[in-house]
């Protein structure tokens, strides 16, 4: 065993992976398919998938999104081939579109959205946002998150998700729409609206 | 002057309020344009209501600033604090990629 540590060979060392991404990769895939066992063999598929194709990382992107990338591929193989194990519930989420905040189908202006100022320049966004938009993300019916999750974390086009899913482009199109109504509201009123609430820390 | 230039913005604004589509169609259509190329007729529409619309003009803002952020959430898994891997799953791992690797 040796303890080189240097960055010269960055994909040389497949366990060093496990120790330095292990964590990050089992986060990403335990918040998609919410199961331990499915989620370590999805670890796994990815690692094993990552020393196969060792050889064509150019270390461009670094080695965590790449590693990442890997993973997103084998989340959607997932949904894939089990995705319509699951069947849809939870219709009170789509009775209606946030009622209370438009009135006669326009935004009650106190009630729209609001300017999120530090959106743009903001470049690091600190912990405890990822952890606010986690807890927005929790908030969804889960078929809604894995379809809505499916096109905007893995990058999926709408015609696989309905293909996956086994859903209808109509279904889809309401559920991606919902799910981004509501993921929006829930962070500005619990990370925009709280953080300008308070006093800035630059 | 000021007056009927208040009285023209007034009138072009009804003009515009009748021309595009309500706020709830508005959103919509920027759901829409998250995941296909919208028609000239919709970017149109969509165009002139910003005109009259700025709580649109941010929704539209705010679809793209959750899609940046959610292609980068994935590597802020350890932040998000979904969970991590059990030593034995570590072990078992390592031992799959030992299994796999030409150099053992």
């Amino acid at each position: 065993m040796t303890t080189t540590t240097g960055s010269a060979r960055p994909a040389s060392d497949p366990e060093r992976w496990v120790e330095e991404h292990g964590d990050c990769l089992m986060g990403y895939a335990l918040l998609r398919v919410r199961k331990a066992e499915v989620a370590e063999d999805l670890v796994q598929d990815t690692l094993l998938a990552a020393l196969r194709a060792r050889e064509r990382f150019q270390g461009r992107s670094g080695e965590r999104s790449w590693l990442v990338g890997i993973l997103k591929n084998k989340i959607a193989d997932h949904f894939r081939k089990h995705g319509r194990e699951q069947n849809f519930t939870d219709l009170t989420f789509f009775a209606d579109e946030s009622p209370d905040r438009f009135e006669d189908n326009y935004w009650i202006h106190e009630l729209g959205p609001r300017d999120w100022r530090p959106e743009r320049d903001e470049v690091r966004h600190p912990a405890e946002f990822w952890q606010t938009l986690r807890a927005c993300l929790g908030k969804l019916p889960p078929r809604v998150a894995d379809v809505f999750l499916l096109r905007e974390m893995e990058e999926r086009g709408t015609e696989e998700i309905c293909a996956s899913l086994s859903i209808s482009a109509s279904n889809l199109w309401v559920m991606l729409h919902r799910a981004r109504l509501a993921l929006r509201q829930c962070l500005e009123t619990n990370w925009f609206e709280e953080k300008s609430g308070g006093p800035r820390h630059d | 002057m000021i007056e009927a230039n208040n009285w023209f913005t007034k009138k072009l604004e009804s003009a515009l309020v009748a021309l595009t589509p309500r706020c709830k169609d508005i959103t919509r259509l920027l759901s829409a344009g998250q995941d296909r190329r919208l028609n000239l007729r919709e970017r149109l529409q969509v165009r002139l209501h910003f005109l009259i619309c700025v709580w649109c003009e941010r929704y539209g803002r705010h679809l793209h600033f959750l899609r940046e952020r959610l292609q980068e959430a994935p590597e802020h898994a350890p932040e998000m604090g979904c969970g991590h891997l059990t030593p034995a799953a570590r072990e078992r791992i390592k031992q799959a990629l030992r299994a796999q690797s030409p150099e053992t």
